[in-house]
């Protein structure tokens, strides 16, 4: 049925443009019409069964109508609110799965999750969700809103059993992952005690592992630096014992230049981590030896020269 | 020169064949850069000023209807290409000025903020409220100033709060960051701070600095660098910032810029774009006036936190299309989004004092643009002359 026809009874309310209009989209004749009742309905605050179909129409011409998407829901609120509960819950079980289309072809956009999460919320089946994510995460492994989401129904429905194994299958898959390494961290902040030494000792375990299979990860890096810089170095010695393994390749040839090609093997997360932790140790000796690392760095590490110079000046300064 | 490419991985993963590939890309526009230059001579790079305002003045009236997904973000396009032009120094005629202000005008939701697209039709929300005021304090005439209805803005700035001290974006809509950020900034240009406005407001942003340093959507959050700069701008905004890790958040944002070429990357392990030139170089000048109120900062010391040269170097070589406006890496098409932002960093690398990071850029570079006011992302005159005229002393 034409559009025309379902709404024979209002007229379509143009788009006031003005006299002279700027950034004026070239909109298609389709684009025109869809919007015109689209813009009539909100106006006349017509929440029936035709308007929910039209907004939906609005969607799929652009998914980043905000208004539209909002519409919806309270659409659907007003067309249910006298409606039997198994009656209100096919309803929103049917936006759900509009919504799952709709994450597919848009995963990028705010609107459609920020949609889902209503939607879960009205039919109360969380479980489904870490299923669904996991279908959209195997299509783009870092995608932002998906893992917000995955947050959001975690701690909402508190779905923490099975979480940390599935993280780990992620950074097995790739561990340059960083979405996944940042998981891992929250699950560990909502489901443990993460500044205990038990958990501290675990994920150095963890991290260090990582670490050892690809040293030159700025994930697996960040992530060990995050356990334990909040409970200092020093109770943990094992860290710097593996810097300063990893390190060595520079360390040997601390007393000449290094060979431009010899730069590439270099582990400068390990060294950059043994920075943190000498000045930490607060001593006139660390401080020294932390300030000759700075050297070496801002020649093996050129772009953040002047970093690695304002790190040597400022011992005290990461705390 | 920086290193041509990143050591080669012990275990190559989707990651770091992402990554190899990109920097083969970067490297092939540089090298097409110096088959035409016969070498990279900084001296004879430059931006291509005439054909990135002409890119900017073509969409200002009427766009291709491939824009209809930036149907509810009409305001942006305003503000990508008015700021852009100004950076450039590109005046616009005046009746095209009125006709923006005209239509940011019409946009505006008679219940208060603005909406993307002229109501009725759209709900008012953060993000084109934000992009409207910058455009009309960009503007900068009376009647632009005229045309922000304060009154009913600042209802709708507290309608929008929520109790956690976040703001949500429109109603019933998503809080995060951005909401902080938009709020805060164009409460500050208009004079509509209030305490009630920024209660919890700091609490809120700080708990979403994570374990890496950088700050992200909501708490929990992976740290990014759009999140990131919303949330230390707001920060500086509040005069909260001790709230945050700040050397902490430093050493992140460092090492978001690419030790290959240049530019920055918006998370850990993922590509460079030029939008974080802005997102990630416009934090920079914040924290380093954090630093600086604090002493640790000093004068006689490097006054820099960044390369930028590196920065520079990958706008110029990697981010500039050859038909002119900006890209977010090589192989990608223009658009108004990353001409803006791309322009915005150079913006910022333009006003950062010389350093060692520094070395090799040549006088004309940073000449080329007007500097901006980092903490709203508007020319610094501009946004001086708003304040003045908001908030008389």
């Amino acid at each position: 049925m034409k559009l025309a026809d379902v709404f024979s009874d209002l007229e379509p309310l143009e788009q006031n443009e003005g006299p002279q209009p700027v950034v004026q989209i070239a909109a298609t004749p389709q684009f025109v019409e869809v919007m015109g009742y689209f813009r009539r309905v909100l106006v006349n605050q017509e929440f029936s069964q035709r308007a929910l179909q039209l907004s939906a129409q609005a969607i799929a011409l652009n998914a980043a109508n905000y208004t539209a998407w909002q519409f919806r829901r309270r659409c659907l609120t007003e067309l249910h609110a006298a409606s039997s509960e198994e009656q209100r819950l096919a309803a929103w079980r049917d936006e759900l799965e509009f919504c799952d289309e709709q994450c597919r072809n848009n995963m990028k956009n705010y609107q459609v999750w920020f949609h889902r999460r209503a939607c879960v919320e009205q039919v109360g089946e969380p479980q489904k969700e870490l299923q669904f994510i996991e279908e959209i995460l195997a299509e783009d492994a870092k995608n932002y809103h998906a893992w917000g989401h995955r947050q959001w129904a975690l701690r909402t429905y508190s779905l923490w059993a099975d979480e940390l194994s599935f993280v780990e299958r992620l950074i097995k898959e790739d561990l340059r992952n960083n979405s996944a390494w940042n998981q891992r961290y929250y699950v560990l902040q909502h489901t443990t005690d993460i500044k205990s030494p038990e958990v501290v000792k675990a994920e150095i375990a963890f991290a260090s592992k990582w670490i050892e299979i690809e040293p030159n990860n700025d994930s697996s890096w960040a992530y060990l630096k995050g356990i334990v810089r909040p409970v200092g170095y020093s109770a943990y010695p094992e860290v710097q014992q593996m810097c300063e393994r990893l390190a060595a390749g520079a360390l040997d040839e601390a007393a000449g230049p290094t060979q431009e090609g010899d730069a590439s093997k270099i582990c400068l997360n390990a060294l950059s981590l043994l920075v943190d932790i000498l000045q930490a140790q607060n001593t006139p000796k660390g401080t020294a030896r932390a300030e000759a690392l700075c050297k070496q760095l801002q020649r093996l590490d050129p772009i953040r020269i002047n970093y690695w110079i304002w790190r040597a000046q400022q011992p005290r300064a990461m705390g | 020169m920086l290193p041509r490419t990143s050591p080669p991985p012990r275990v190559p993963t989707a990651t770091s064949d992402e990554q190899r590939a990109t920097e083969e890309a970067c490297h092939t526009a540089v090298d097409k850069w110096l088959d035409e230059h016969g070498a990279l001579a900084r001296d004879s790079l430059s931006l291509s000023r005439a054909s990135h305002v002409a890119f900017l003045n073509s969409g200002l009236r009427e766009l291709p209807s491939g824009y209809c997904s930036l149907d509810a973000s009409r305001p942006w396009i305003c503000y990508w290409i008015i700021h852009s032009l100004e950076m450039l120094r590109e005046p616009r005629a005046d009746e095209l000025e009125e006709d923006v202000v005209r239509f940011l005008a019409s946009c505006q939701d008679p219940s208060g903020g603005f909406c993307g697209g002229p109501f009725p039709g759209q709900s008012p929300h953060l993000a084109p409220t934000y992009a409207a005021v910058n455009t009309l304090v960009t503007i900068g005439t009376e009647s632009a100033y005229r045309a922000i209805d304060r009154e009913s803005l600042r209802r709708f700035l507290l309608r929008m709060k929520t109790a956690e001290g976040g703001f949500t974006m429109h109603e019933d809509g998503e809080a995060d960051v951005r909401g902080s950020y938009t709020a805060l900034a164009v409460a500050s240009l208009c004079n509509l701070w209030t305490d009630e406005l920024v209660e919890g407001a700091a609490e809120f942003v700080a708990s979403c600095q994570t374990y890496e340093g950088g700050i992200g959507a909501t708490p929990g959050e992976e740290a990014h660098g759009g999140y990131t700069f919303c949330g230390l701008a707001a920060m500086v905004l509040l005069n909260r910032v001790e709230l945050l890790r700040v050397p902490h958040m430093m050493d992140w944002l460092v090492r978001r810029q690419m030790a290959v070429h240049g530019g920055f990357q918006g998370r850990t392990n993922k590509l460079v774009d030029s939008c974080y030139s802005f997102w990630q170089g416009g934090a920079f000048p914040l924290i380093q006036s954090v630093l600086e109120a604090r002493g640790e900062l000093p004068e006689t010391g490097v006054r820099s936190l960044f390369s930028t040269t590196g920065l520079f170097d990958y706008i110029l070589t990697c981010s500039q299309s050859p038909q002119g406006g900006l890209r977010d890496k090589p192989g990608r098409g223009r658009d108004y989004y990353h001409t803006c932002y791309a322009l915005s960093g150079y913006a910022v690398c333009a006003a950062e004092p010389p350093s060692p990071g520094s070395e090799g850029v040549p006088a004309h570079w940073p000449a080329a643009v007007d500097f901006v006011n980092p903490v709203y992302n508007v020319s610094a005159a501009k946004a001086a002359k708003a304040l003045e005229y908001f908030c008389p002393s």
